[in-house]
C-alpha cells in the first residue's frame, strides 16, 4: 500500500513536471534503436531530476591562501544547508544492453546567512568572531551550475527487469556566488563580494526504478504522458570548484555532498 | 470632555437664529455625526537597538492586536546624514551592545503615554482651547487637504481640532495620516510633549529636555515613517520646519531614500488594513549613519486619525564596523576576488570563457553523435 502510494505520488508529481515535454512527442517510434522495448514503451530520449542535497557545506575554508583560517565557519558556523537543484539530460546515445549516454545541464541554489559579528579581533593571523552579533546580516548565496556527460546503465532494467540503475556523471562545474550584508553586496576595499568559480563536477549514483512497484500505473503513465520511468536516486556528488586551471583564485563554493531526488525519463 | 482610544461619535447641534427674532429651538436641532479619536496610541514596547556598520537595527515588541495602531514612526537624533558632532551620549563601551541613554531622562516628555498633552486638554477645558486651535490653524505648512489630515496634527490634541470631516473619517484617514506622518504635512507627525512638560501646545520632542548631554540637539530632523501611504513605505523626511518659537512644525521632505530592513513588505498591508499580527514592521534598519557616533532613537505609534503618540523610552546606539563574511574572508587573506578584478580571477567577466567551454564540449559531443550515425 505504501509503495503504491509512493508511486502514485511520484506519478502525480511527474504529470505536473513533464507534461509539456511529453506532449511534444508526436510519434511512438524509437529512432535510437530501442530493440527490446516492450509494447507499451514510448521513445525515451530525456531525463529530468529534482535534486536535494541536505548537507551541503562549501569548501571555502580549504582555500590555501587562508593559511588555515576558517572565515566561513567563523561567520556562518559549522551548520550545513540544503542545496536545491535540477538537472535536464539528453540521452542522446543508447548503447544496447548497456545504457544511455548524453549531456546534462544542472542548476541549483543554496544560501548561508547569519548576523555579522561586531568588530573582530585578529588571533594568530586569523580574524576571530566576537560573541556579540550586530544588527547587520551577512549571507553567501551560491548558484551552482554544471554541464556533464551522463551515463546511465539501465541495461539491467531494460533486459532483466532489475530496478536498480547505476549511473555516473562527469563534466564542468561552476557557481555564481554573492556575499551580501544588510546594505547589499559586500565590499572590501572596493572588491565586491560577487563572482563565480569554476571546477570539475563528478558524481556517481544509484537509482531505484519505481516502475517495479506498480507496473500498471507506470505503463499508464507512459502511455498517457510518455514517461518511461520514475526513479528515486541517491548520488555522491563532488563539485570541486578550484579554478579548473585557468581561474587562479576562485572562491571555493563547491563541495562534496550526498544528493537525493526524483528522476523521470521520457 | 470625552476621551477614548477608539473612534467615538460626536453630535453637533445647530440652532438657526434670526437676528430680528428670538431664537427658536423647537425642532431646529440638526445632528451631524462626526467620528474622531482623541487619544493617540502608546508607543510600542521594548524598543531596542542593535548596531551594524553605518546602521542601527531598531526592534520592538509586537504590540498585539491593537486596532488603534495604524503605523509607527521611528525618530533618530541626529538623523541619518546629519551632524556627527554633538548629539547624545551613550553609556557603555562600543562593541558591548550598550544602548543605555545618558541624558535627562526625567525631562524627556511624552514617555508616559497617559499624560501626554493632558495639560493641553485641561487648559482647553478651562477655556483656553481657542489658543491651541488657533495655533494649529495658523501653523505654517498646514495646507491640509482634508479634515482627516488636519485632525492628525499634534496640535489637534484639543477636541475641536481633532474632529475630522465625516467623509475623511470614513474613507481615507489612514492614507492621510500615513502620507503626513512625519514628512510633509505641517506638524502632523511631530510628536509632542514639549521640552518642558506640560506645555499647552504639545511642543516637539526635545530629548534631554532642559538638561543632559542632549540638550542642544532636539529630536528633530528626519523621521523614518513606517506605514506611509501612497505607496511610500519608508520615507526619510527632509529639512525640518521650525516655527517662531523654534518648535518643529514639520519634519519636512517627502520621498527621499528608501530604508532597508526586515518587514518592509509587511508594513503596507498592516497599515492599510489596520491589521496587527506577527508581521508588524519590526525590525527596521536605519542606514546611512556614522560609525562611532551616538544616535538616540525613539519610536512613536500613529493611529488611523494620524494622532502621533508619545515616544518610547529613548534608546542610544552607536553604529560600529562589522565583519561580514566577505570582510572576514578578505581579512584572512582570502585570495578570491569579485567583480572589481580582471578576468581570470573569478569575476563575472569570466563567464563568456565558461560559456565557450560549455559550447565546445557540447559541439564535440554533437559531432561525435553525428559521426556514429
Amino acid at each position: 500500500m505504501i509503495a503504491r502510494t509512493v508511486v502514485s505520488a511520484a506519478v502525480a508529481a511527474s504529470v505536473l513536471a513533464v507534461a509539456p515535454a511529453a506532449f511534444a512527442q508526436d510519434d511512438r517510434v524509437d529512432t535510437l534503436g530501442g530493440l527490446h522495448h516492450r509494447v507499451y514503451e514510448s521513445p525515451q530520449h530525456f531525463a529530468m531530476e529534482l535534486r536535494l542535497a541536505p548537507s551541503f557545506y562549501p569548501d571555502v575554508d580549504t582555500d590555501p591562501s587562508l593559511g588555515g583560517c576558517t572565515p566561513f565557519k567563523s561567520v556562518f558556523g559549522p551548520g550545513k544547508t540544503l542545496l536545491l537543484s535540477g538537472e535536464f539530460d539528453w540521452q542522446a546515445l543508447r548503447i544496447p544492453h548497456i545504457g544511455t549516454l548524453g549531456p546534462g545541464l544542472g542548476i541549483g541554489y543554496a544560501t548561508f546567512s547569519g548576523n555579522a559579528p561586531l568588530a573582530t579581533a585578529t588571533s594568530g593571523g586569523c580574524i576571530t568572531s566576537t560573541s556579540t552579533s550586530s544588527g547587520e546580516s551577512t549571507s553567501l548565496n551560491i548558484y551552482p551550475f554544471y554541464a556533464v556527460a551522463v551515463f546511465r546503465a539501465d541495461g539491467l532494467w531494460k533486459d532483466l527487469g532489475v530496478p536498480f540503475i547505476p549511473y555516473a556523471k562527469a563534466g564542468l562545474g561552476g557557481a555564481l556566488w554573492q556575499a551580501t550584508n544588510t546594505l547589499g553586496t559586500s565590499n572590501f576595499n572596493g572588491d565586491k563580494g560577487q563572482g563565480y568559480s569554476m571546477g570539475v563536477q563528478l558524481a556517481i549514483g544509484l537509482a531505484f526504478n519505481l516502475n517495479v512497484l506498480d507496473p500498471g500505473a507506470a505503463r499508464e503513465f507512459d502511455e498517457t504522458m510518455g514517461v518511461n520511468s520514475t526513479s528515486l536516486f541517491a548520488e555522491w556528488t563532488d563539485a570541486s570548484l578550484n579554478g579548473l586551471g585557468f581561474q587562479s583564485n576562485p572562491l571555493r563554493v563547491g563541495g562534496t555532498m550526498w544528493t537525493f531526488g526524483l528522476a523521470w525519463e521520457f | 470632555m470625552q476621551t477614548s482610544d477608539a473612534a467615538v461619535p460626536i453630535n453637533i447641534f445647530f440652532i438657526p437664529v434670526q437676528s430680528t427674532e428670538a431664537a427658536d429651538t423647537s425642532g431646529a436641532a440638526y445632528q451631524y455625526p462626526l467620528n474622531t479619536d482623541l487619544v493617540a496610541p502608546p508607543p510600542p514596547p521594548s524598543v531596542s537597538l542593535n548596531p551594524g556598520d553605518t546602521l542601527l537595527k531598531v526592534s520592538w515588541t509586537n504590540p498585539g492586536d491593537d486596532p488603534d495602531i495604524a503605523g509607527f514612526t521611528v525618530w533618530s537624533d541626529p538623523p541619518a546624514g546629519g551632524a556627527t558632532s554633538g548629539g547624545c551620549s551613550c553609556g557603555g563601551a562600543p562593541g558591548t551592545g550598550a544602548n543605555s541613554y545618558v541624558g535627562a531622562d526625567a525631562e524627556v516628555p511624552g514617555v508616559d503615554a497617559t499624560t501626554r498633552c493632558m495639560d493641553a486638554e485641561s487648559e482647553a477645558e478651562a477655556g483656553e482651547s481657542d489658543g491651541a486651535l488657533e495655533g494649529a490653524t495658523d501653523a505654517p505648512g498646514e495646507a491640509m487637504e482634508s479634515g482627516s489630515v488636519e485632525a492628525s496634527m499634534p496640535e489637534a490634541s484639543s477636541p475641536e481640532a481633532s474632529m475630522p470631516m465625516p467623509e475623511a473619517s470614513t474613507d481615507g484617514a489612514p492614507e492621510a495620516s500615513a502620507s503626513d506622518g512625519g514628512t510633509d504635512s505641517g506638524s502632523a507627525s511631530v510628536p509632542d510633549g514639549g521640552g518642558d512638560a506640560g506645555a499647552v501646545n504639545c511642543s516637539p520632542i526635545n530629548i534631554g529636555g532642559g538638561g543632559g548631554s542632549c540638550n542642544s540637539v532636539a529630536l528633530t530632523g528626519k523621521s523614518f515613517v513606517v506605514g506611509g501611504g501612497g505607496g511610500s513605505v519608508f520615507t526619510e523626511g527632509g529639512t525640518p520646519v521650525y516655527d517662531d518659537a523654534g518648535n518643529i512644525i514639520s519634519t519636512g521632505g517627502e520621498g527621499g531614500e528608501t530604508l532597508s530592513g526586515g518587514g518592509i513588505a509587511e508594513i503596507d498591508p498592516k497599515y492599510k488594513g489596520y491589521e496587527l499580527d506577527d508581521k508588524v514592521p519590526s525590525p527596521i534598519t536605519l542606514t546611512g549613519l556614522t560609525n562611532g557616533h551616538s544616535y538616540v532613537v525613539v519610536v512613536t505609534s500613529i493611529d488611523a486619525f494620524g494622532n502621533v503618540g508619545p515616544v518610547s523610552t529613548p534608546q542610544c546606539g552607536q553604529p560600529e564596523p562589522t565583519s561580514d563574511f566577505w570582510k572576514t574572508y578578505k581579512g584572512d587573506n582570502g585570495s578570491a576576488s569579485g567583480c572589481a578584478l580582471e578576468a581570470g580571477d573569478g569575476s563575472t567577466s569570466d563567464l563568456p570563457l565558461f560559456a565557450f567551454a560549455v559550447a565546445v564540449t557540447g559541439a564535440a559531443f554533437m559531432r561525435r553523435r553525428r559521426t556514429r550515425r
